[in-house]
């Protein structure tokens, strides 16, 4: 019985409410209610949601000042560092709309995060520092740039979930985290392996959790 | 499952409950299709659809949510707010998704909110439902028969009442909504092993309260 329900057996429980059957559903007047994004609608919103946030992201880079030097900008930098991020943030948004469970959910926000980071930094490691002092730096610009995508995405995702809210919500900030991440790769030279996986990594996780703390009820229908 | 009970004295579900039960089974599942359709269409801004998809679920989750919350007059109100947030949701409603269990996922959602407000389970508005008569008492072949059929309902509306409310609400949507378990799991976020074990701990505690009232299943 634990593992096989009989469900005809069920039905040797009456309906204590049967007797309340309600059939005269009085419609509401569709125009009476306010006024509610179609998907279309709600998709257009998105996308320059996203598009926000990323000229917001790419304008406190040019700001901060691109990545110089010896470790400028180069074709494997785009693609890996920056290129891949965007593709695993893409995936976590993917993740978040699917119809995926909650534990699921979870473990493909965390299965792409931690994929992307450690197949982006292993390509790109270089010349750089290890100090506590360069990774906190990066610490703090990746939770800063993440701010915008994290805020963009609370207000364009609002009524976005019904069910598996916290988990749906936490791949979302995943997704503004790796957006920050791709961001920062583009400020900092610093390609140590432990710099991109610590430094440039904490963010996402930031990013997760105040997605969660303050997203995950106004992302609830 | 084992349902019979060497003690047994009158049956509480006469037969002609058992075939109501059953006949409506398929009727329930039968507009999931159709709503599918409704609701794809009412996200994507054909407003003529929201008349009919309420037509067609508004008396099921008006059901949906008196079982839960077991007051008329709450659920009237819940189902107005549930309605609202589908309207409100709608452009978030997933292309070629199932529509029912999203539908249910917000009115329990709502009815959650409801209850985190503090307005839970009104007392007042229990005893509006609890002299009732069983629903098929007319049908039944004595006045004891239709007595006894009152008094086993008044025992299983306790019992919905006094359960944990995650098998209250595994047992009504298996059994009253007529939900797959893997539907009933998507509503309840749970998984279909823990939803299962749900309703089998609800099913339980009504034939434990049966049979200690000496009622029979």
């Amino acid at each position: 019985m634990t593992t096989e329900l009989d469900r005809e057996a069920l039905f040797d429980i009456p309906d204590p409410y049967a007797a309340s059957e309600w059939t005269d559903a009085v419609v509401p007047r569709v125009d009476e209610l306010p006024p509610a994004p179609t998907r279309m609608q709600l998709r257009a919103t998105r996308v320059l949601a996203v598009a926000v946030a990323a000229a917001c992201d790419i304008a406190l880079v040019m700001a901060m000042g691109l990545r110089g030097g010896k470790a400028g900008i180069t074709p494997g930098v785009v693609l890996l560092g920056v290129g891949l991020p965007l593709l695993g943030a893409a995936g976590a948004v993917a993740v978040a709309q699917s119809s995926a469970s909650r534990r699921n959910t979870v473990m493909g926000s965390i299965a792409i995060a931690y994929l992307v980071f450690t197949a982006t930094a292993l390509a790109t490691r270089g010349p750089g520092s290890v100090s506590a002092e360069a990774m906190v730096r990066c610490m703090v610009v990746g939770a800063g740039l993440s701010a915008v995508p994290v805020l963009v995405s609370i207000l364009c995702m609002r009524r976005a979930f019904a069910t598996a809210i916290r988990s749906r919500s936490a791949a979302i900030g995943v997704a503004s985290g790796l957006l920050a991440a791709a961001a920062t790769r583009m400020h900092c030279g610093d390609d140590a392996l432990l710099h991109v996986l610590l430094g440039h990594g904490a963010p996402v996780v930031v990013a997760m959790v105040a997605t969660v703390a303050w997203g995950a009820r106004r992302m609830r229908s | 499952m084992e349902s019979s009970s060497p003690e047994a004295h009158v049956p509480i579900v006469p037969e002609s409950t058992h075939s109501h039960d059953e006949a409506r089974l398929p009727d329930r599942l039968a507009p999931s299709a159709l709503c599918d359709g409704l609701m794809d269409r009412y996200a994507t801004g054909d407003a003529s659809a929201f008349a009919e998809l309420y037509r067609q679920l508004a008396p099921r989750l008006r059901m949906f949510l008196l079982r839960l919350c077991g007051s008329p007059r709450l659920s009237e109100d819940l189902l107005q707010d549930t309605f609202l947030r589908i309207h409100r949701a709608r452009g978030s409603f997933t292309k070629g998704a199932a529509a029912m269990p999203w539908i249910y996922a917000i009115a329990r959602n709502v009815f959650l909110d409801n209850v985190r407000k503090g307005r839970e389970r009104s007392a007042v508005a229990m005893d509006e439902l609890r002299e009732e008569p069983h629903p098929l008492a007319h049908s039944l072949p004595t006045p004891e028969a239709a007595m006894v059929a009152t008094e086993s309902l008044a025992i299983v509306r306790s019992t919905l009442e006094r359960m944990p409310p995650a098998h209250r609400e595994a047992f009504i949507l298996i059994r009253f909504e007529g939900m797959s378990v893997a539907d009933a799991a998507q509503v309840l976020d749970a998984s279909e092993a823990a939803v299962k074990v749900r309703a089998f701990r609800a099913y339980e505690a009504f034939r434990s309260a049966l049979r200690s009232a000496g009622k029979d299943l």
